[in-house]
C-alpha cells in the first residue's frame, strides 16, 4: 500500500487494516487498508459499483442490517475496533453519523426531525436544552434562518436543497465525530448543491467528514484528501481494490496508477 | 377476589418498576463524572434511563402473569386428573351416568356445599380442596415471593454498564414471537380439538360405518322410527356428501359463468362510465354477510324458485315435451335399476328396484336444493370475478398485443389466447371458490333441509355437512356425547377437504404466477 | 406465376361475410359479458328489495289506543295488597271487553265466540307484559332468598288510563279494519324495535340487546385480536429470521385465511367452554371466536402495510443511531397504521356479519335483558337475524328479521365506508 500515505501532521482518526466486505460469495471490498484524517474531508470518487457505498457504510456498519453482508479486517475509530464484540452500534453511530445521497426527512416537524437523535441518545435534561440543541444544530447546518419560523411544519415540505440540510442538521444533532456522506447532493440542483458543498467546508472544521462522490469538480472543491476505488474482479497483480488514496490536488494532478488518471481525465472529458 | 387484589398489587409493582428502575440506574451513576463512551451514553448509563425502568417492569410483570395464566389454563384439568386419580375401584367401574354423579357430589363437597358424601371418597375430596386451597390463596402466596425476588434481583443488577436496551429489545422480540406463534397456536388447537373428539366419536361408531353409511339420521325421534336402539343415531355421510355436492356444484354453475364472463367484460370490454357501477356491484355482493343470504334464500328466492318449478312442470306436460321428459326420465329410472341390479350381485338382500315413471310431476318442499344452490353461487359470483380478473391481468400484454397485431378480433383474443393462458390461474380460483363453498354455512342452515335425503334432484331437499354440524351443535353441548363428538368428526372432514382444496389451488396459482414473473 | 392462395379467398365479398361472422362473435362474446353483469346486478336488486320491502314493514306496526281501567277486584281481588299476587295477573284481559264494547260483541255467550276469539289474537304476551310493568315491575332478584323484588310501576289499583298496545297480526284479523276506521288501530313507527330486546311477541321484538352484544363481541374481538395480529405482523415483517419455524408460522396464517368459519366455531366451542370452561353465550368467547377469524386478515392488511412503508425512514433512523426496534416504534409503525387501521376495520365489518360459530356457543338470544358487560348472555345482530327467522311462518318475526338486516347493513356501510375513507385519506397523502 505504497500509495497510501497522510502528512505527518494528519491526525487520524479511523484506520482500516486490510478491509473486505462481501455480499454472500460476491466481494465488493478486496484488502483496502487506509488512515481517514481527523477534521478533514476525505473524498472516494470511482466508477459506478466499485463498493463506494458499501466501504462507506462499513465505517458506522450500516451494513450490519442487510442480509448476507460480512466483513472481514479491521476497523478502528480512536483507536477502538468498531467490529469487536460488544460493540454496540448505537453508540458507535452516534459517533459517526450518516447522510444519505436522497434527502429523507422522516415525516414529521422539522423539529422532531431534528430532535430524534437526542432524544433516543438522551442528550438533554430539560426541553429547554434540547430546544437549545435543535437552534444549534440547525445553525451549523445553515438552515435555521430559513426554517426558524416554521419549526412545526413538516420537514417533507421543504424543497430538496432544505431537506438535505435537514438531514445533516439531524446528524450533527447528536454530536457526532464523523459524518460520513453518501452523494449527498447528487439528487440536488447546482446552487443547492452550492450550499451543500459550502456547508460540507464549514463543518470540516469540527467533524471528520467523509463523502461519496462521482463528480470529479465536487471532490476537488471540498475534499483535502481523495481515494479511488475500483471494482473488484481486479487484475492479478491488484492486491486491493483501493487503488490510489492520497491528497487531492496530487491524486487528480499526479496520479500514480494509469486507471486512476484515465478516470479522472475521463471525466474531465 | 384475592385474584382482583393480586392483579391490582402487580400492576401497581410493575409502574414501581418501571419508574424506581430508571431513578436507580440514574442514582448509580451520580456524582461519578458523566462521559459518554463507546459504552456509554451521556448519563455514564449503557443505555438510556427509560429502558432500565422498562426491564424492571418486564421482569416484575412478566413472569408471574405469564405463571398465573398457565395455572388458570391446567387447573381444571388437574381437577380433573386428581379426581381420576383418587377414586376407589368401586367407582371406577360404575357407568358413565353414575360417575358423573360422584364427580359432581366430590366437586360439590370440596367446596364446602355439601357434606362429604362417603369415607371411601375422602382422599378425592381432600385432594381437591387441597387444590383449591391452592389456586385461591397458596399460588398467590408463591407468586408474591417470586415478584419479591424478582424485584430485588431486578434491582441489584440496575448497574450503569448493564445492557437494559438489550434486556428490554430481547424482551420484546419474545413477546412479539409469541404473538406470531398464535397462529400456529391456532392451527394445533383446531387439529386437537377436532382430533380429540373426533377419536372419541370413531370410538364409538365405525370410521367405515361413518364414510359409507347411506343413512345419516343423529336424531331420536327419527333413528327410532327406523327401528334403532334408542342410545345411537345413525351417522352415515354418504347424504351429506351428495347434498354438499350437489349444491356446490348448482352454486359454481351460477358463480363460474357469471363471475368469469363479468371479470372478462369488466377487464376487456367495459367503459368506466359501467365499471363504475360494476365494481361497486360485486363489493356490495362480496360484503354481504352470509346470514342475509341466508334469509334471503328460504324467505323470498325458495318461493320464487318453487314457483317456477311449477311452471317447468306444466311446460313438461305438454303434449308435445311430454313424451320426451317421461323417456328421459325413464332412462335415468333403467340407469339406477341397473345400479341397484349390479350392487345386489354383491349381497343377499332382496332390491327394491324404481317404478317406472308414468306422470310428470316435479315436486318440490319447503326446502329446495337448487334455491339454496343459486343464492350461494350468488355470494361467491365477486369472489370468482377477482380471482379471474387477477389471472387474466397476469397474462403478459405481448400475448395480447400479438393476437390483435395478427388481425384477431377482441373475442378471438380472449378465447384463444389470454384465456387458455389464464387457465391455470382461473382453474385455482375456482377450487378456492369450491372450497369456500363447501365452508359456507348460513345459506344452507336456512335453506337447505335438516333431513339428510340421500338424492341429487335439484328440485328435492337435501342437507350439508355444514347444516348437520349446526345442528348437532346448537342446544345443549353435551361434549362427552355422539352427536357433538360426530359433528367434530364431520369438522375433521371438512378441515380436511378445505385444506387440500387450498393448498392444491395455491400451488396451481403459484406456478401460475411464476411462469410469467 | 403460380397461384399461392386459390383467387376464391380473395373475393372481397368473401372476406366480408368472414369479418362479418367474426364481427357477430365478439359481440355475441361481448354480450354474454353484459348479460352475466346483469344478472349478478339482478340477484342483489332482487336481495335488496326483498330485504328492504319487508325490512321496511318491519319498522312499522300497528297500535291500539284503549282506556284500561285496573279494576281491583280482577287483579287483587282479595285486597292483600300483596304484589306478588298482583303480578300473577293476566293483564291481557282487561283490554278484551273494551274492544269487544267497541266492536260490538257480546261479552258472554256461544254465539259471539268465535268473534271473541279473533279479537284476542289481536293482543300478544308482550301487551300484557307493558300493563303489568304499570302496576308492579321487577327490579332484580335477593341474593339470599332469590326471590324476586318488586316494586309498585307507578299506576295504583283502580286508575283509568290511556295506553297505546302493539297489535298483532293485523294484516289477517276480520277485526283490524273496524278498529282502524274506528280510529282505535294506527299505524306507528315501531319505535320497541330499537329500545326493545329480544321477545317472543314481535309486537314488542327489540334488537337493543343484539346491538350492545355485537358491540361487546367486536370490543372483545377488537382487544383480543389487533395487539398480537400487529405484533406477529411486525415480527413476521421485520425481526422474524429466515428459518423453518418462521415459514411454519406463514403457511399457518395463510390457512387459517381459508379455513372455514364454521370449524373456528367449533374450536372455539371446545376450546373456550369445554376447555377453560369459559361463560358460553357471552361476548367474551364471541368476540374471541371471532378475534380467531380476524387475526388472520389483520396480519395479512399489517404486513402489507408495514412492506409499503418506504426503507428511506428505517435508513435514517439506523444512520442516527437507533435500533431497529426503536426505528420500528417511531417510524415505521405510525407510518403504516392507517393502513393497517383500515385492514382492522374491514375485519371487523366481517366478523360483524359472522354468525355459524356464534351459535355453537350459545349465543342465541335465549336471556332477555341488555348485556352490561361482555361476561352476560346475548345475542349478536347476525344471530339475531337467524333467530328472529327460526320461526319461518311468522310473517312479522320475518320482517322484523329483515329490519335487523337494515340495521346490520347500515353498520356495514358504516364501517366500509370509514376504511374507504381512510384508505383515500392516506392514499392522499402520500
Ligand atoms: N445489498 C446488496 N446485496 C448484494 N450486493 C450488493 C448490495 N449492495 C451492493 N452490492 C454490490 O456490491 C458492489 C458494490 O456496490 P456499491 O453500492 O458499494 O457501489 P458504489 O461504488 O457505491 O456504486 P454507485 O457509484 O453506483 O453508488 C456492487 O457490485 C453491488 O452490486
Ligand atoms: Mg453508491
Amino acid at each position: 500500500m505504497s500509495e497510501i500515505m497522510l502528512g505527518s501532521d494528519d491526525e487520524i482518526r479511523i484506520s482500516c487494516k486490510g478491509v473486505n466486505v462481501a455480499y454472500w460469495d460476491n466481494l465488493a471490498i478486496k484488502n483496502v487498508s487506509m488512515d481517514i484524517p481527523s477534521k478533514q474531508v476525505t473524498a472516494f470518487i470511482g466508477p459506478s459499483g466499485c463498493g463506494k457505498s458499501t466501504f462507506l457504510r462499513t465505517l458506522n456498519r450500516m451494513n450490519d442490517t442487510i442480509d448476507g453482508c460480512r466483513v472481514t479486517g479491521e476497523i478502528k475509530l480512536d483507536g477502538s475496533d468498531i467490529y469487536a464484540r460488544g460493540m454496540d452500534t448505537v453508540f458507535l453511530r452516534q459517533w459517526v453519523g450518516m447522510v444519505f445521497q436522497k434527502p429523507n426527512p422522516f415525516p414529521k416537524s422539522i423539529y422532531e426531525n431534528v430532535a430524534y437523535g437526542p432524544r433516543i441518545h438522551g442528550l438533554f435534561h430539560t426541553k429547554a436544552e434540547l430546544d437549545d440543541i435543535v437552534e444549534q444544530a440547525l445553525h451549523g447546518a445553515g438552515l435555521w434562518d430559513e426554517v426558524k419560523d416554521r419549526l412545526r411544519d413538516p420537514g417533507t415540505g421543504l424543497s430538496g436543497g432544505q431537506q438535505q440540510r435537514l438531514c445533516i442538521a439531524r446528524a450533527i444533532a447528536v454530536n457526532p465525530e464523523v459524518i460520513l456522506m453518501d452523494e449527498p447532493a447528487s439528487a440536488l440542483d447546482p446552487i443547492a448543491t452550492r450550499k451543500i458543498e459550502e456547508l460540507i467546508h464549514t463543518l470540516a472544521q469540527n467533524y471528520t467528514i467523509v463523502i461519496v462522490t462521482h463528480s470529479m469538480a465536487q471532490a476537488q472543491r471540498v475534499a483535502d484528501k481523495t481515494a479511488f476505488f475500483y471494482a473488484v474482479p481486479l487484475t492479478e497483480d491488484d492486491d486491493s481494490n483501493l487503488i490510489e488514496f492520497g491528497d487531492t490536488k496530487q491524486v487528480f494532478e499526479s496520479p500514480i496508477d494509469e486507471r486512476t488518471r484515465q478516470y479522472v481525465e475521463g471525466a474531465f472529458g | 377476589m384475592l385474584l382482583t387484589l393480586f392483579l391490582a398489587v402487580l400492576l401497581a409493582l410493575t409502574l414501581v418498576g418501571y419508574f424506581l428502575g430508571q431513578k436507580r440506574a440514574l442514582g448509580a451513576v451520580r456524582g461519578d463524572q458523566a462521559k459518554r463512551s463507546f459504552t456509554t451514553n451521556n448519563f455514564g448509563l449503557a443505555a438510556l434511563p427509560v429502558f432500565y425502568g422498562q426491564r424492571l417492569a418486564y421482569l416484575v410483570f412478566l413472569p408471574p402473569f405469564l405463571l398465573l395464566l398457565l395455572w388458570w389454563l391446567v387447573e381444571p384439568r388437574l381437577a380433573s386428573f386428581l379426581i381420576d386419580w383418587n377414586l376407589p375401584e368401586a367407582v371406577r367401574q360404575a357407568s358413565r351416568g353414575e360417575q358423573v354423579g360422584i364427580i359432581n357430589a366430590i366437586r360439590e363437597a370440596a367446596a364446602g356445599r355439601a357434606a362429604l358424601p362417603s369415607t371411601d371418597l375422602k382422599a378425592a375430596v381432600d385432594a381437591l380442596s387441597a387444590l383449591s386451597w391452592f389456586s385461591s390463596v397458596g399460588l398467590y402466596l408463591l407468586l408474591s415471593g417470586l415478584i419479591v425476588l424478582l424485584f430485588a434481583l431486578g434491582l441489584a443488577s440496575s448497574k450503569p454498564g448493564f445492557k437494559a436496551r438489550h434486556a428490554v429489545e430481547t424482551w420484546n422480540r419474545w413477546v412479539m414471537f409469541g404473538a406470531a406463534s398464535v397462529a400456529i397456536l391456532i392451527t394445533v388447537g383446531i387439529v386437537l380439538s377436532l382430533l380429540f373428539q373426533a377419536l372419541s366419536f370413531f370410538q364409538a361408531y365405525s370410521w367405515f360405518d361413518f364414510l359409507t353409511g347411506t343413512r345419516w339420521s343423529p336424531g331420536g325421534a327419527f333413528q327410532r322410527g327406523y327401528g334403532e336402539e334408542a342410545t345411537g343415531g345413525v351417522f352415515g355421510v354418504v347424504p351429506l356428501m351428495t347434498g354438499t355436492l350437489l349444491i356446490v356444484v348448482i352454486a359454481m354453475s351460477v358463480a363460474v359463468p357469471v363471475g368469469l364472463l363479468s371479470a372478462i367484460y369488466l377487464g376487456e370490454y367495459a367503459s368506466n362510465r359501467v365499471r363504475v357501477f360494476a365494481k361497486p356491484l360485486m363489493e356490495i355482493l362480496a360484503g354481504i354477510p352470509t346470514v342475509v343470504y341466508g334469509l334471503f334464500a328460504a324467505l323470498t328466492f325458495t318461493p320464487w324458485v318453487a314457483s317456477f318449478v311449477d311452471g317447468l312442470s306444466a311446460v313438461l306436460n305438454w303434449p308435445v315435451l311430454r313424451p320426451i321428459a317421461l323417456f328421459v326420465a325413464n332412462v335415468f329410472v333403467a340407469l339406477g335399476n341397473g345400479f341397484i341390479w349390479l350392487g345386489n350381485l354383491f349381497s343377499a338382500s332382496s332390491p327394491t328396484y324404481f317404478a317406472w315413471v308414468e306422470t310428470i310431476v316435479l315436486e318440490t318442499g319447503s326446502d329446495i336444493a337448487l334455491a339454496a344452490g343459486v343464492v350461494m353461487g350468488t355470494m361467491i359470483i365477486p369472489f370468482v370475478a377477482s380471482l379471474s380478473d387477477d389471472a387474466i391481468q397476469a397474462v403478459p400484454n405481448s400475448l395480447r398485443e400479438g393476437a390483435i397485431g395478427m388481425g384477431s378480433t377482441r373475442a378471438e383474443m380472449m378465447i384463444r389466447v389470454v384465456l387458455p393462458a389464464a387457465l391455470p390461474g382461473i382453474a385455482g380460483g375456482i377450487l378456492l371458490a369450491v372450497s369456500r363453498a363447501i365452508g359456507e354455512t348460513m345459506i344452507v342452515v336456512m335453506a337447505a333441509g335438516s333431513f339428510a335425503y340421500l338424492t341429487l334432484n335439484p328440485f328435492g331437499s337435501v342437507s350439508t355437512f355444514t347444516v348437520q354440524i349446526n345442528s348437532l351443535l346448537t342446544g345443549d353441548l353435551d361434549f362427552g356425547g355422539t352427536k357433538v363428538q360426530a359433528a367434530f368428526a364431520i369438522g375433521i372432514f371438512l378441515f380436511l377437504i378445505t385444506l387440500v382444496l387450498n393448498t392444491l389451488a395455491l400451488a396451481i396459482v403459484r406456478r401460475f404466477r411464476e411462469e410469467y414473473d | 406465376m403460380v397461384q399461392i392462395i386459390d383467387p376464391k379467398y380473395k373475393v372481397a365479398d368473401y372476406q366480408a361475410q368472414v369479418m362479418r361472422r367474426r364481427r357477430a362473435k365478439s359481440r355475441r362474446f361481448q354480450a354474454m359479458g353484459i348479460a352475466a353483469l346483469a344478472a349478478a346486478g339482478l340477484m342483489l336488486a332482487a336481495l335488496l328489495s326483498s330485504i328492504f320491502y319487508n325490512g321496511v314493514q318491519g319498522l312499522f306496526e300497528e297500535r291500539m289506543t284503549v282506556e284500561v281501567t285496573f279494576d281491583p277486584a280482577k287483579i287483587d281481588p282479595k285486597g292483600t295488597g300483596d304484589l306478588a299476587v298482583m303480578r300473577k295477573f293476566n293483564f291481557d284481559t282487561l283490554v278484551y271487553p273494551v274492544l269487544y264494547e267497541a266492536l260490538d260483541i257480546k261479552v258472554k255467550g256461544r254465539s259471539d265466540r268465535d268473534k271473541r276469539r279473533k279479537v284476542k289474537q289481536l293482543i300478544g304476551l308482550g301487551a300484557s307484559n307493558q300493563l303489568r310493568t304499570m302496576i308492579v315491575q321487577e327490579v332484580g332478584r335477593d341474593p339470599v332468598s332469590d326471590e324476586p323484588v318488586l316494586v309498585s310501576g307507578g299506576t295504583q289499583l283502580g286508575d283509568t288510563v290511556t295506553v297505546e298496545l302493539t297489535a298483532l297480526s293485523t294484516a289477517s284479523n276480520p277485526y283490524a279494519q273496524p278498529l282502524r276506521d274506528l280510529g282505535i288501530l294506527k299505524t306507528r313507527f315501531n319505535g320497541d324495535f330499537f329500545t326493545g330486546v329480544n321477545s317472543n311477541d314481535p309486537g314488542y321484538y327489540g334488537i337493543l340487546d343484539a346491538l350492545v352484544g355485537s358491540f361487546w363481541t367486536l370490543l372483545v374481538c377488537f382487544l383480543a385480536s389487533f395487539p398480537v395480529a400487529v405484533l406477529a405482523a411486525v415480527y413476521l415483517e421485520e425481526f422474524a429470521p429466515r428459518n423453518a419455524i418462521t415459514d411454519f408460522i406463514e403457511v399457518n396464517i395463510n390457512n387459517l385465511a381459508a379455513v372455514p368459519s364454521i370449524v373456528f366455531g367449533l374450536m372455539g366451542a371446545f376450546v373456550f367452554i369445554y376447555v377453560f370452561g369459559m361463560p358460553g353465550g357471552t361476548a367474551l368467547v364471541g368476540g374471541l371466536v371471532l378475534s380467531l377469524l380476524t387475526l388472520p386478515t389483520i396480519i395479512v392488511a399489517a404486513r402489507a402495510a408495514i412492506r409499503s412503508v418506504p426503507g428511506s425512514f428505517r435508513e435514517a433512523a439506523l444512520g442516527l443511531g437507533a435500533s431497529r426496534q426503536q426505528a420500528m416504534w417511531s417510524f415505521v409503525l405510525p407510518y403504516a397504521m392507517p393502513g393497517i387501521i383500515t385492514g382492522t376495520i374491514i375485519g371487523l365489518a366481517g366478523a360483524l356479519g359472522e354468525t355459524a360459530p356464534l351459535l355453537f356457543i350459545g349465543m342465541v338470544g335465549f336471556q332477555s335483558g341488555v348485556p352490561a358487560t361482555p361476561l352476560e348472555g346475548t345475542p349478536s345482530l347476525a344471530v339475531g337475524i337467524y333467530n328472529a327467522f327460526g320461526s319461518q311462518f311468522d310473517e312479522l318475526k320475518n320482517q322484523l328479521s329483515n329490519s335487523t338486516i337494515i340495521v346490520l347493513l347500515f353498520l356495514l356501510m358504516l364501517l366500509n365506508g370509514t376504511a374507504a375513507y381512510l384508505r383515500y385519506r392516506s392514499e392522499k397523502s402520500k
